[in-house]
């Protein structure tokens, strides 16, 4: 046993104490959100929930009769959208609901705008104003919605510097400095806001606006540079992992700044018909934005951050020719990721595949 | 986590360890009694966290309680229950000194120990009690400046030994949440015990 288990057993007991408190508020909280859940059922309500489970049963029943008796003849399926439903699931079973500090300007220019996260200190420019800031624990589900406000009592109204950030117009994204201590704030830090409903001509608008030469990075799960290049097959997709050096990650993020092309409004059936193979990567902007990049070989660059609360997404069309060479580039010079027990590489399919973190 | 802040009494009367206290002080034993089951099965869950074997859990819930009515009066503590869970806390981690095998430790305590090791070097416990009084007067002054929450998330992976994906669930956070507050904590910590004159 080492020298912190001595250590810990000096904890001031006024902290043990007071974590003794947070459990059993949690509990209660999820006790008392967990009865709410119930008497909020109506009739209608608890008919649904056992038809809706017989009626499931029954298509399925019919869907395999007609499938294994020839009654349809088989139609393509979009298996991008089944891929993407299984490596981003809007729910899991074990938590539907989970506890967020949110934070949102109370009023003026920025009130829409949404916190992404804490800004490099050297990204931070002029002071431009004042605001106040209204923030609290809130039960969301895990896509982000707001499943109940927080009690009036328990938002806190919290002071805030606002400055803008170098080289970034403050029509875009802007910084706050606590003057308030928030619950899960500190006055030290500078917290970047953005406008998720901001709209970009096309993807060198949008690298341009975040000043993505000096501020993005290409990474895939914590500290590390990869890229997972999916087939998509007629029933599945493969996966496969390229680690990638400091050579080809140049080369890619000065490929990606130069894209040119434009905005649009695409669904999914659009974005992935005709697209064979997509390029996945994550981006993260010292301005604390950071996302999923995508690139589809039909001709698609889209980018999803992944702290705006499923706001902000943007979608570019790039030319198909681009796109495929940017996937190829990836594929030519990446590194194979193999793992040190199999020594095969990692190309499953199917729901046995080893999913991207 | 709430915002607001509950005072600790305010759960010790919640729980009825005010009027065990009382017991305690008048050398009843229906106080000692009265501990152990409203107390008991919380105590050997946390035992668990350090304890594999059930016997083993059982004996420091043993140990503690005895301590416990050993020790009040003439000790008052705040909270009778965080108290025995300090008890508790130091007959499992004194039990799991005499284990010789790593398999019987818990894996969720292997990993908090790691990560607390890579703060500050893996030091062994052929140190001095004093080198740890110094730390643990660190540690607390350094506990004391932070939010809240953290403290508390902070003491759930390392003071209680849960796995992030326990904290996470408790909370209701995500466990990308939970990872990324302990790492900063600690960041801080080292950043506190280097200008302190630690090195790792």
């Amino acid at each position: 046993m080492n020298l912190w288990d001595n250590v810990l057993n000096a904890t001031d007991e006024a902290f043990v104490s007071e974590m003794l408190e947070e459990e059993r508020a949690a509990e209660e909280r999820r006790a008392d959100a967990a009865n709410e859940h119930r008497t909020e059922e109506n009739p209608g309500r608890r008919l649904k929930k056992w038809l809706i489970p017989a009626a499931a049963c029954l298509i399925l029943g019919v869907l395999i009769w007609g499938v294994s008796g020839g009654l349809f003849r088989r139609t393509p399926v979009n298996t991008w959208e089944q891929w993407n439903a299984y490596l981003h699931p809007t729910k899991e079973p074990e938590a539907m609901l989970a506890e967020e500090y949110r934070a949102r300007i109370a009023e003026g220019p920025y009130a829409s705008w949404l916190p992404v996260a804490v800004c490099a200190e050297n990204r931070v420019g002029e002071k431009i104003g004042d605001t106040v800031v209204k923030a609290a624990w809130t039960y969301v589900g895990l896509d982000g919605t707001v499943l109940r406000e927080p009690e009036e009592e328990k938002i806190e109204t919290l002071r805030a510097e606002v400055y803008s950030l170098r080289n970034i117009s403050p029509e875009t994204a802007v910084c706050l400095k606590y003057l308030d201590r928030g619950d899960a704030l500190t006055l030290t830090h500078y917290y970047t806001f953005l406008d998720p409903a901001a709209a970009f001509a096309g993807p060198a608008e949008f690298f341009g606006a975040l000043d993505a030469a000096e501020t993005m990075s290409l990474f895939y799960s914590e500290n590390v540079t990869a890229a997972a290049v999916e087939t998509a097959g007629e029933k599945d997709v493969s996966y496969t992992r390229y680690f990638v050096g400091e050579d080809l990650a140049a080369a890619l993020r000065e490929r990606i700044l130069a894209l040119t092309g434009e905005a649009v409004q695409a669904d999914e059936q659009t974005l992935y018909a005709a697209c064979g193979k997509r390029a996945l990567c994550s981006l993260k902007f010292s301005i604390g934005l950071s996302g999923r990049l995508q690139i589809l070989e039909s001709g698609y660059l889209s980018f999803f951050p992944d702290n705006l609360h499923g706001e902000g997404s943007q979608t570019f069309r790039i030319s198909r020719s681009v796109a495929s060479d940017l996937i190829r580039l990836i594929e030519d010079r990446g590194t194979l990721d193999v793992p040190d027990d199999s020594g095969t590489v990692i190309a499953t399919t199917g729901t046995d595949i080893a999913t991207p973190e | 986590m709430n915002t607001v802040k509950s005072e600790p009494k305010t759960a010790e009367k919640r729980t009825g360890g005010g009027e065990i206290l009382a017991l305690l002080n008048a050398r009843d034993e229906a106080g000692a009694e009265a501990m152990a089951r409203l107390y008991g099965t919380r105590l050997k869950a946390f035992a668990a966290r350090f304890l594999s074997d059930g016997r083993d859990q059982e004996e420091v819930v043993n140990d503690a309680l005895l301590k416990a009515w050993q020790a009040i009066p003439p000790a008052q503590p705040e909270s009778l229950e965080a108290f025995l869970m300090t008890l508790t806390r130091r007959a499992a981690i004194s039990r799991l000194r005499r284990l010789t095998r790593k398999s019987e430790v818990p894996q969720s305590h292997l990993e908090a120990q790691q990560e607390l090791e890579e703060v500050l070097g893996a030091a062994n416990d052929t140190e001095s009690e004093a080198a740890a009084a110094e730390l643990s007067r660190i540690l607390n002054a350094y506990l004391a400046g932070l939010p809240r929450r953290d403290r508390v998330i902070f003491l759930e992976r390392y003071y209680g030994s849960r796995s992030l994906s326990e904290i996470a669930r408790l909370f209701g956070l995500s466990r990308s949440t939970v990872d990324k507050t302990l790492k900063r904590v600690r960041d801080g910590l080292r950043e506190k015990l280097e200008s302190e004159g630690y090195t790792p």
